[in-house]
């Protein structure tokens, strides 16, 4: 049996997908099989899992029926297992065929003939087995006789190119279906110099093929594998390439498409690639192992398939891993926790030390809003990834409804997961010094004793160890975020917000330990050139505050800051930018202006390592500044006339409505001319009739033109 | 003696300025010293600038006091000279001062607190330049001149940085008072020597009983001379690289213009722009002297500023023309915030670039070519704010 899912007879002549399985982990004439050594065996050996790799596609498939793009129409498989390697595979039935040249060759006429019904078909092959590259361009598929002495050695191989070929419109014809996928998953023999002459030997060919001239498929060919004389150590382990890319099928590698209002969650051609090729490079570090991994054929962008919810990304919201590693990027960790379960107010039982805490208002949405905020707007280095762990109360997701579906798709701020995504930031951070690092911390926060702050997370107080288990120390947070001698890559501007009390409740001085849990291990210090700024929300022994539901205060003040409120203008380049030096002197305007009239008052300070100036964007246009010009003495205003002119000397309009005093006027940022006059007969004279001056935020810019009677 | 200046008397209640200096050159009991040798001395020797450096900054705080946003009201240093030093400024000697051993230091340090407790808008400065090392990422240690004296743990004779900072927190009392804005100077190396880490505990003893934390409201940045793991340099029998970027800043480097209560401008040095400063003089300077030597900071929070300049300061300006082929024919215009003409360059512009000097400020340059050139587009007049230490002012003439 081949063909194990069979199409329905009242769906015959419309469209459907059709596929074509085949795993091949047995080889019986390949090292540590049950038959005569192949003469050409090139120490090839058995597979562990390519045949329960290709049942588990199968299965994925037929699980995932309601999810593609083409109804469900064939599907066939041919698989080749070891002894023991399906016992675990409930549902495999030993009649399935056996991937053996003939075999295939009669499943692959048949599936061309079944793709080739409709143009709107769509058609998977996948392959997991031992492949032998023939030439720079070519690779051929082993069946499970390869090797059996009988013709040519590579008689029992199919060339992907032909099969390929084969399936293009010029050879099978206009109904042919357009979007085929191809999955390789294969321990494959690479070519050497003293390996034998392939390029005169012949694989057999599934397909007759007229060269094709203009092929309308989209086509990818998703092709990976390991090689062959690594097999041993790696345990001729085909699930190290089949099981990344099932993962991948089943939301990991998810994404939105966007239709009007409507957002469908699905995998496609890019995405998939997006991250498996981050993957097999990742992988090929830590093993120690060349992994190949290559988007071939003909890719389009195509959906493979739809997700029925979003994906579960863990804490990865934006951003692929490795790939960013090709150039420099900023790697972002933002935490938001707004529901502590164990603190007074919340669904768990109290915490026994949760020293008056309660839930709080605006620290999920706080966290939110940054991240809103950074995947909006462009920064001096391009956005690499950004992590998120979020723990919102019910108030900001009826708040916020972008909230909710952001929360589907990320982890909880709990330790474990704070510390997998902090590793993982980690990783990300060190593989370019010229990386920009971002931790933004919204949330509960204590400090011990001087100097020190502790980060709370949601599981904070849950009863399971010391009371601080579920909580970080901001030293070792940064100080393991150095570079060192085994990670000299590590980026060397690194940006912390911590956004948190740093209150100090009196249960700290009934204790002699209260240890929180380490991120990490921290290095003894060494060289440490790192620009490593730490934006505290608070001061030492004192509150931050929120706007109940909004946002907190410093994240207020910091965004309105990264708006232009904190811009410079660089006068060599005449372009305006925000920087952490500019930030030093704009947010506490920005935190003033947003508690004023409020009884709270809250003051933000800096740490860190390093004092050189770290670029955070470069802005479009110039920020807004507002100009006071006002007269002195105020009795002067109606004899003064007041112009302010630009750098292109036009004059600006001054905001109507004035009072009896003073001009005001709201300018992009820049040099103006102030100039003042008099009427004709008056005696006075004016101290400054004409000033240039520089507006600059935050702070609205008062320039007094003075009329004395002298 | 250790107060060599003391106007207290004078301040009526009112806020006041409170330093503390402190320079070792001279460790007796590191290698080169004449006392018993140190058990470990971590491979450091005598220095031959701190004396003079911690001399240097006296001086200026003497010199400058009208500068300071509150008055000079006492100036508290411990010096031990290298000989080599007392040749170069007899003034060492001349002072009298006690030496920076702990028995003088910690006493000295006690009283600073005091006084630095008598107005919360008193503003203190710490100084402490000698051999330092990094005890762990968040530690820093200072070494008195006895340091490594024998019959005592290692660190008896050294200051935790830390410890001095925390101590010098506002008291939870909050009748109490305490200065609210704070400077500290660590101008000492950062390395953390291998032998460190085969102790299990090293803590230089404590010199404050230090309450745990309560608010902490201070503006109290530490400039550090070194980053974790480097070293600090220092012009040998001068003084150290950071001293000379500090005053170099304090001087008008770092100035930034800031508005007077009577709305004019007025250029001052502030914390964030003496941390700007310090970066880019350090950047300089590194590259001058192929020397890694990278400032650090923390502690900053809300600016204000340190000390004022009686005028705008000086800036030197690097003017360059591009295409070179307008040179002779380019002739420059500048002209202050006002509109008046304050200088004129003719043509042919001659050396090139062309360098001069103007006060801090905002000027527009204007260019002209007289005849004009074919191919070359006039240019429009370009303003910029003109700012310490120099301007590298390009002027491109476009083609036509």
């Amino acid at each position: 049996m081949t063909l194990i899912y069979a199409p329905d007879e009242s769906r015959k002549g419309q469209s459907g997908f059709h596929a074509l399985i085949v795993g091949v982990s047995d080889y019986p004439h390949l090292l540590g099989g049950s038959a005569k050594l192949a003469r050409q065996h090139m120490g090839m050996q058995q597979l562990s899992s390519a045949a329960r790799a290709a049942f588990k596609m199968c299965r994925w498939l037929v699980s995932r029926e309601k999810y593609l793009p083409a109804p469900l129409a064939s599907v066939r498989l041919l698989l080749s297992p070891l002894d023991k390697e399906m016992e675990k595979e409930s549902e495999y039935s030993a009649e399935v065929e056996r991937a053996t040249l003939n075999n295939f060759l009669k499943a692959a006429t048949e599936w061309r003939e079944d793709a080739s019904t409709h143009p709107d078909n769509m058609t998977l092959f996948y392959f997991a087995g031992h492949s032998i590259e023939k030439s720079a361009t070519e690779s051929v598929l082993l069946m499970e006789d390869y090797g059996d002495g009988i013709g040519g050695t590579l008689r029992n191989t199919v060339s992907l190119n032909n099969l390929f070929g084969g399936m293009a419109l010029d050879n099978a014809g206009a109904q042919m279906a357009r979007r085929q996928l191809y999955f390789i998953n294969a321990c494959q023999f690479f070519r050497a110099g003293t390996m034998p002459r392939f390029e005169s030997m012949n694989a057999t060919d599934a397909f007759d093929n007229c060269p094709v001239f203009a092929d309308g498929r989209d086509a990818p060919i998703f092709y990976a594998a390991f090689p062959s004389d690594k097999a041993d150590a790696l345990d001729g382990d085909i699930k190290l390439l089949s099981k990344p890319l099932l993962d991948y099928l089943n939301g990991a590698a998810g994404e939105p498409l966007k239709k009007g209002q409507d957002v469908k969650w699905r995998v496609s051609v890019n995405s998939l690639h997006k991250e498996l090729e981050p993957y097999f490079e990742e992988l090929s570090g830590k093993l120690e192992v060349k992994f190949s991994y290559e988007l071939k054929g003909i890719p389009k962008d195509i959906t493979i398939s739809f997700l029925d919810t979003p994906p579960k990304l863990k804490s990865l919201i934006f951003g692929a891993r490795g790939s960013a590693a090709k150039k420099p990027g900023i790697h972002a960790l933002i935490v938001g926790v707004s529901d502590y379960p164990h603190l007074l107010g919340g669904s768990a039982r109290l915490a026994t030390q949760h020293m008056g805490m309660k839930q709080l208002s605006s620290a999920a949405l706080t966290a939110f809003k940054v991240y809103r905020w950074l995947m909006d707007k462009p920064l001096s280095l391009p956005l690499a990834s950004v992590r998120l762990l979020l723990s919102p109360s019910q108030k900001e997701l009826d708040i916020e409804k972008e909230l909710e579906g952001i929360v589907k798709q990320v982890d909880r701020a709990t330790l474990n997961n704070f510390l997998t995504a902090a590793r993982e930031w980690q990783e990300d951070a060190v593989t370019d010094p010229n990386n920009i690092t971002l931790f933004y911390f919204a949330g509960h926060g204590v400090q011990r004793t001087s100097g020190d702050h502790v980060l709370l997370l949601e599981d904070f107080g849950d009863g399971i160890g010391g009371t601080l288990r579920n909580s970080v120390n901001t030293q070792n947070l940064v100080g393991g975020m150095a570079a060192s001698a085994t990670n000299n890559n590590m980026a060397r501007a690194q940006l912390y917000f911590l956004d948190a009390c740093r209150v100090a409740p009196t249960v700290f001085k009934e204790f002699e330990w209260m240890n929180t849990a380490d991120v990490w291990d921290v290095k003894r210090a060494t060289f440490d050139n790192r620009a490593a700024v730490i934006f505290r929300a608070s001061l030492p022994g004192d509150k931050a505050y929120a706007l109940v539901g909004k946002q907190t205060v410093f994240s207020k003040a910091l965004l309105d800051c990264l708006e232009g409120g904190a811009g410079k203008l660089d006068n060599e380049s005449g372009k305006w930018y925000v920087s952490t030096n500019s930030l030093h002197g704009a947010l506490q305007y920005y935190i003033n202006e947003t508690t004023e009239g409020q009884e709270a008052e809250q003051e933000y300070k800096a740490d860190g390592v390093g004092g050189h100036q770290v670029v955070i964007r470069y802005l479009e246009n110039a920020p807004p500044v507002e100009l006071i010009v006002p007269v002195e003495p105020p009795e002067a205003f109606p004899d003064t006339v007041v112009e302010v002119f630009d750098e292109q000397n036009t004059p600006c309009q001054a905001q109507s409505g004035q009072n009896e005093s003073h001009y005001s006027y709201h300018l992009p940022g820049g040099y103006y001319t102030v100039k003042a006059k008099l009427t004709e007969t008056d005696q006075r004279r004016l101290e400054r009739p004409q000033k240039m001056i520089l507006l600059e935020p935050p702070k609205a810019i008062k320039f007094p033109v003075k009329v004395s009677t002298g | 003696m250790t107060l060599v200046l003391d106007e207290r008397a004078n301040l009526k209640d009112g806020p006041g300025f409170h330093a503390l200096i402190a320079g070792v050159s001279a460790y007796p009991h590191l290698s080169g010293g004449s006392g018993t040798p140190a058990v470990d001395s971590f491979g450091l020797r005598q220095l031959t600038s701190p004396a003079l450096t911690a001399h240097k900054i006296y001086r200026w705080l003497i010199e400058h006091k009208s500068n300071l946003p509150v008055p000079l009201a006492s100036v508290r240093m411990l010096l031990s000279p290298s000989e080599s030093e007392k040749e170069v400024e007899p003034e060492l000697d001349a002072l009298q001062v006690d030496r920076c051993t702990r028995g003088n230091f910690v006493p000295e340090v006690r009283r600073w607190r005091e006084d630095a407790m008598s107005h919360d808008e008193n503003i203190t400065f710490f100084y402490h330049v000698g051999h330092g090392i990094q005890l762990s990422r968040s530690e820093s240690v200072l070494f008195l001149e006895d340091f490594g004296a024998p019959d005592a743990p290692l660190m008896l004779n050294a200051v935790s940085v830390q410890h001095i900072y925390n101590g010098m927190a506002p008291p939870g009392d909050p009748q109490k008072e305490m200065a609210r804005t704070q400077l500290y100077f660590i101008d000492a190396s950062s390395l953390l020597p291998p032998a460190i880490s085969q102790m299990s505990r090293l803590s230089p003893p404590d010199i404050f009983d230090i309450a745990l934390g309560g608010l902490d409201d201070r503006r109290a940045p530490i400039f550090y001379a070194s980053v974790p793991g480097s070293l600090a340099y220092a012009h040998s029998k001068k003084q150290t690289l950071f001293s000379e970027a500090l005053l170099r800043c304090l001087n008008g480097e770092a100035a930034v213009p800031s508005d007077n209560i009577h709305g004019e401008v007025q250029w001052g040095v502030s914390i964030t722009s003496l941390m700007n400063g310090l970066t880019k003089i350090f950047s300089d300077v590194s590259e001058e002297y192929g020397i890694d030597q990278r400032l650090s900071v923390s502690g900053v929070g809300s600016d204000t500023i340190i000390c004022y300049l009686d005028s705008p300061p000086p800036v030197k300006i690097i003017l360059e023309i591009d295409p070179p082929s307008a040179l002779p024919f380019m002739k420059i215009e500048i002209l202050d915030d006002a509109g008046v003409s304050i200088r004129t360059i003719s043509a042919p512009i001659t050396p090139h670039p062309y360098i001069f000097d103007l006060a801090a400020g905002i000027y527009i340059m204007k260019a002209t070519m007289d005849p004009p050139v074919p191919g070359l587009k006039e240019v429009s007049p370009k303003t910029r704010l003109v700012m310490p230490p120099s301007v590298h002012w390009k002027l491109k003439v476009d083609a036509s």
